[in-house]
């Protein structure tokens, strides 16, 4: 009898015991794999496995295996980065908003800030080498360094402004330490032919001089001696006299703008607002509409990069809006 | 019989019946007068203004927030169309026309605000940076496309569009959505009454008359949508509408249309089986009378408390009213057997009302009600109380009306009293045989493992349906299709906001605490799951891009204040963006859309963005959680896991000390409370079986089954006692007190989930749950209570 009260007792209590039990309570998620995120303005490729990107919120991403995995490193700023350039594959630099500069001497593992002497949105930059460097921004700021950025110096860009006007300028592009282009939110495109001292209006086909409108060029590449330019409504024009004159060319669409453009050996992608790349082979007399998955088409790509390496394989990157990246292995385009 | 062990029925003899009867004219008079006190104050009672605020666990972490989000901003009134397409996608001609019709449609229907319509033929636009600079035209363009080229176009510029993927359009492409903002009734009322004459006002507050407004507002709303729809849906689209506003005029239709037919049929299935066990017109009179009565004086003393009822737990009292009704069952029930025996009706109606257990259950049903008093959620408590009131109504009607009642009138014929024997017997006598013999360790046996594989499947339990809108009506009700189609086809419409406060008056237009913002967002976005997060810096960045040259690298926040008021007044003159950010800049909201919404995945995502809120600690301001569905979700869900368990424990708890209290023996009390205990096991099990969530709904509902599932065991208890009396041998008494009372007990179990049937039915899924849920206790309850206390008496031979 003693044995079934015990029974009795103990069943009920070992029941209360597992109702009171009932699992509730919130489980911490597992972390998730580093994803790259966030608004991403450019990107380089420094050496055949090494490639960066910058964006919005100082963001930095470096990857050393080929962007099997991505790094952030610290910028130690939280304003957008817009440009990068590696003229070599330790010596970078990167601008950005706020008159921000940065450079790394380590292949991009980390960066310390030079003083730009400016607040301004710096939207480009370009090296020709480890020493000469411009950069180019808002309200008609354009930088030059001959000394790595040690020191920078505005250039006496006047152009605009002495058609009373301040104006963004979005491109620049060094053909040598001498010969640099830039283009500028009204449609203009500009050479310096002595290093920044003095520069010239180079009449782009695209500018209206009597209406003084233009069709925005928002980007520059150069490749063997012809520059390259792409903007507003597909708009594609080149120079191969070092900008002096420019052709109007047919980029083979007119609706989405291309925001960015590079070319290695006549080999050349150009992509835009809605996921838009176009490619050319023929250094731009034809170019051919590149098929993207169905998410890229929902974001802007604002950063083409392309390098042949040392081993003589073309490496590139595309880079966009919330964290849309492409990599480019010669003629292979992968999305991450 | 050792009086020590005999059923304690000082809680019947507490009220001395023959009393009353001597004087029941005096006590009739004195109970038709509280009664028609308590009739009284039924007009008094309240309902919960916010019947969302009083489900919420009290003192909930999120609540702060939730309370300053909807102060900053309202929600808009706004009806949300969804048009699907069920072969192809949008992109044809033939929806781009019906899309056009329907946008034209609601711009006739009285109530909406026509130049706030937003639709892809209407109020959205696209950017363009052409030579001449930016260009701003509808998305569809200068003319409607036509061709296969002109939709590819289309597509584009769609995919591109801050209002497109996901928001206006599905992420598929197969289904659009369309927006009409409301109304505002409220000041339109305000209007109104304010140029009635006061002859007018006279008996009319502006409460009664704004809720009179809002209910027309509401049925002509869904009216006239209704017709819309019947004019829009073909054999390729349908046409879907959700808002506060429609499910609000869909609930209040299908309550009055649905409820009153349940509650129809409920009485006359309640009629048909007393007529058929009684077989006598007292027999139905007196337990119906006695269900109105104990909810008449319920309701009355709940009314008197101030205590507000929830809409949402509308059918609890009826609940209450039929447990009610059951009692009277069974009391009218010991009277014909009684009578029989002694052919005395005084003497009858005297042992029927006090030597029987009904007063033990009644008390425990009550007392274990009222301990829903110690949830947490204010609904619950609230429903604790009328437990309470409901106990005092069900002993006045049942202890002191019934005895009455049945005093006046003749006592019933040999004939007449209805059955005693029959099918309900001979299942009684089948389970009888069951616990007598080896048989009995079988039971035994399978009592154990019901218990304990019921106890383990409390693990798989998990709280759930319990969203705000969705849980209330049934699944495939067309505003709950068109509500899945928005979660699972566009961005959806689970969020769980982040409140955003300045430490300073303006702060947060400075750059760190924008950039604050957009970080979080971010990571809600990369880490969290969101489908999509949208904070004001993203507007900040949209203007700042507008403004600009188009270039990409201009969708970033300015590093400079005065640059970001600027944009940022822009932005607030434009309009609509009173829910992301208040005109002060102090207060703001993250808004992330997240693509699941059960317990667990709440969960996850609460945890997360608090880690990240503990980790990025800001001098410039301060986040905390709430809001949004899934904010509000999580505060039931919450209220919910607190509640359940610790209710039911309590309940469990309190019925094995009240079973000591009645029988005096710690033996008797666990024998009569294991079957109860071993029905909430069956019930665990099948719920996590059929994977069944555990709803706030059932907190209650639960607590009062196990309350009055203590009539089955202490009947039994008492029956089996008594035939111990005479028969002094466990075996034949468990033979003798089946033969007596195991028909009544499974009689009773049918008239109670008999009545429950026609609500399983009602649209009004909340209320349904409640019903279905302690239908099925119940019935559990009888039969556990058949099958085990035989057993248990068999084995543990108890002394009486």
């Amino acid at each position: 009898m003693r044995t079934k009260k015990i029974f009795l007792l103990v069943l009920p209590a070992a029941f209360l015991a597992c109702f009171t039990l009932m699992p509730t309570k919130s489980y911490a998620g597992k972390g998730s794999l580093m994803a790259l995120s966030g608004n991403l303005f450019a990107s380089a490729v420094i050496s055949e496995h090494s490639y960066i990107i910058v964006g919005d919120r100082g963001k930095i991403y470096l990857t050393n295996d080929g962007a099997k995995t991505w790094k952030v490193i610290d910028s130690k700023t939280k304003n957008a980065l817009a440009s990068v350039s590696f003229p070599d594959d330790r010596h970078g630099w990167i601008t950005g908003q706020g008159g921000v500069i940065l450079h790394s001497a380590d292949g991009g593992r980390t960066w310390e800030a030079q003083s730009s002497g400016v607040n301004k949105y710096l939207l480009a930059v370009d090296f020709f080498d480890v020493n000469s460097g411009f950069a180019v921004g808002a309200d008609s700021t354009v930088l030059m360094t001959a000394d790595g950025g040690k020191t920078w110096i505005r250039s006496p860009f006047t152009l605009a402004s002495d058609l009373g006007e301040e104006v963004n300028l979005l491109a620049v592009r060094m053909m040598d330490a001498r010969h640099v282009c830039i283009t500028d939110d009204g449609g203009r495109i500009f050479i310096t032919e002595d290093t920044g001292k003095t520069w010239i209006d180079a009449r782009s086909p695209l500018y209206d001089e009597e209406m003084m409108v233009g069709r925005i060029l928002y980007c520059l590449a150069y490749d063997s001696g012809t520059l390259y330019a792409t903007g507003v409504d597909g708009s594609f024009v080149y120079s191969k006299d070092q900008g002096e004159t420019w052709t109007e060319a047919s980029s083979g669409i007119t609706q989405p703008d291309l925001y960015c453009i590079d070319m290695v050996d006549g080999i050349g992608l150009a992509a835009g607002s809605g996921g838009n790349i176009i490619r050319t082979s023929d250094r731009g007399k034809t170019w051919h509409m590149v098929e993207v998955p169905e998410k890229v088409t929902q974001a802007w790509l604002s950063g083409i990069t392309l390098k042949k390496c040392d081993s003589g394989t073309v490496k590139g990157l595309v880079v966009g809006q919330n964290g849309t990246v492409g990599i480019i292995t010669d003629s292979k385009l992968v999305w991450q | 019989m050792s009086e020590k062990k005999m059923i304690d029925c000082s809680f019947g003899k507490a009220c001395d019946v023959n009393f009353i009867l001597r004087y029941r004219t005096i006590a009739l008079i004195v109970l038709l007068v509280l009664t028609g006190f308590f009739c009284f104050q039924l007009k008094n009672i309240k309902m919960a203004a916010d019947p969302m605020e009083s489900m919420y666990l009290a003192g909930h972490k999120f609540l702060p927030a939730l309370h300053a989000i909807n102060k900053m901003a309202p929600a808009p009134r706004m009806l949300v169309c969804i048009l699907d397409v069920k072969s192809g996608d949008i992109y044809s001609c033939e929806t781009i026309r019906k899309i056009d019709s329907i946008t034209r449609g609601l711009m006739g229907i009285e109530g909406i605000l026509p130049t706030g319509i937003t639709s892809l033929t209407m109020g959205i636009d696209h950017y363009n940076n052409t030579a001449e600079g930016l260009t701003i035209e509808s998305i569809l363009g200068g003319k409607w496309p036509e061709t296969q080229k002109d939709f590819e176009v289309l597509k584009r510029k769609v995919a591109v569009n801050p209002m497109g993927p996901g928001k206006y359009v599905s992420y598929d492409g197969t289904a659009v959505m369309i927006t009409a903002p409301l109304l505002d009734i409220e000041q339109k009322a305000q209007n109104s009454y304010n140029r009635l004459t006061e002859k007018e006002k006279v008996g009319l507050t502006f409460e009664k008359y704004k809720d009179q407004k809002k209910a027309e507002f509401n049925t002509n709303l869904l009216k006239s949508i209704n017709e819309l729809k019947s004019k829009e849906d073909d054999t390729n689209h349908t046409l879907y509408f959700m808002g506060e506003e429609v499910i609000t005029a869909q609930m209040t239709k299908m309550g009055i249309e649905h409820i009153s037919i349940a509650a129809i049929i409920m009485i006359v299935i309640v009629i048909v089986l007393l007529i058929y066990y009684f077989k006598t017109f007292l027999g139905v009179f007196v337990p119906i009378i006695t269900m109105i009565l104990s909810l008449l004086w319920g309701m009355g003393l709940l009314s008197l408390s101030g205590i507000k009822l929830n809409p949402m737990a509308l059918l609890f009292p009826l609940i209450l009213g039929v447990l009610s009704l059951a009692y009277s069952t069974l009391t009218m029930k010991q009277y014909y057997l009684l009578y029989d025996e002694i052919k005395d009706k005084k003497k009858a109606i005297a042992a029927a009302y006090e030597n029987v257990p009904v007063s033990i259950s009644m008390v425990t049903a009550g007392l274990i009600t009222l301990g829903l008093c110690i949830a947490r959620v204010p609904m619950i408590k609230d429903l604790g109380y009328l437990g309470l009131f409901w106990l005092v109504g069900t002993f006045a009607s049942v202890i002191l009306f019934n005895p009455i009642l049945i005093s006046f009138f003749p006592p019933p014929t040999q004939t007449k009293r209805g059955h005693q024997r029959g099918i309900w017997q001979a299942l009684a006598d089948v389970l009888a045989k069951l616990s007598l013999g080896s048989t009995r360790f079988v039971m035994l046996i399978i009592l154990a493992l019901i218990l304990v594989i019921g106890g383990f499947s409390v693990k798989k339990l998990e709280v759930g349906d319990n969203i705000p809108g969705v849980s209330y009506i049934r699944p495939n009700h067309p505003w709950n299709q068109c509500f899945n189609l928005l979660a699972k086809k566009f961005m959806g419409p689970y969020q769980l906001l982040v409140y955003v406060k300045a430490k300073n008056k303006g702060g947060l237009l400075d750059p760190d605490a924008i950039g604050a913002m957009g970080d979080f967002s971010s990571y809600l976005k990369d880490e969290c799951g969101a489908r999509d997060s949208i904070a004001f810096d993203y507007m900040i960045q949209m203007a700042r891009w507008t403004l600009m040259d188009g270039s990409p690298k201009w969708q970033t926040v300015p590093v400079s204040r005065q640059k970001i008021k600027g944009l940022a007044g822009m932005v607030i003159e434009e309009g609509g963006v009173e829910s992301f950010m208040d005109k002060t800049f102090t207060q703001a909201t993250i808004s992330p859309f997240f693509p699941e919404s059960d317990a667990k995945s709440i969960d996850e995502y609460a945890s997360k963005m608090q880690a990240y809120i503990d980790s990025h600690p800001s001098n410039k301001v301060e986040f905390s959680l709430g809001g949004g569905l899934l904010g509000m979700t999580k505060a039931i869900n919450d209220g919910t896991l607190d509640a359940y368990p610790k209710i039911l424990a309590a309940a469990f708890i309190g019925l094995f000390i009240l079973g000591i209290l009645a029988t005096r023996s710690l033996l008797l009390s666990l024998i009569m409370a294991l079957p109860i205990i071993a029905a909430q096991a069956v019930l665990w099990l099948m719920m996590a079986f059929l994977g069944v969530p555990v709803s706030l709904s059932a907190v209650p509902v639960a607590d009062a089954s196990i309350g009055f599932g203590s009539v089955f065991g202490y009947y039994l208890l008492w029956q089996i006692a008594f035939a111990y009396q005479e028969s002094a041998d466990h075996d034949t008494a468990i033979r003798d007190g089946l033969g007596n009372i195991g028909g009544v007990v499974i009689f009773m179990s049918i008239l109670i989930f008999a009545p429950c049937l026609p609500w399983f039915f009602i649209g009004l899924k909340f209320q349904s749950n409640m019903v279905l849920i302690f239908g099925i206790t119940l019935i559990l309850e009888s039969i556990t209570a058949l099958m085990f206390i035989p057993a248990l008496i068999g084995w543990f031979k108890p002394d009486f």
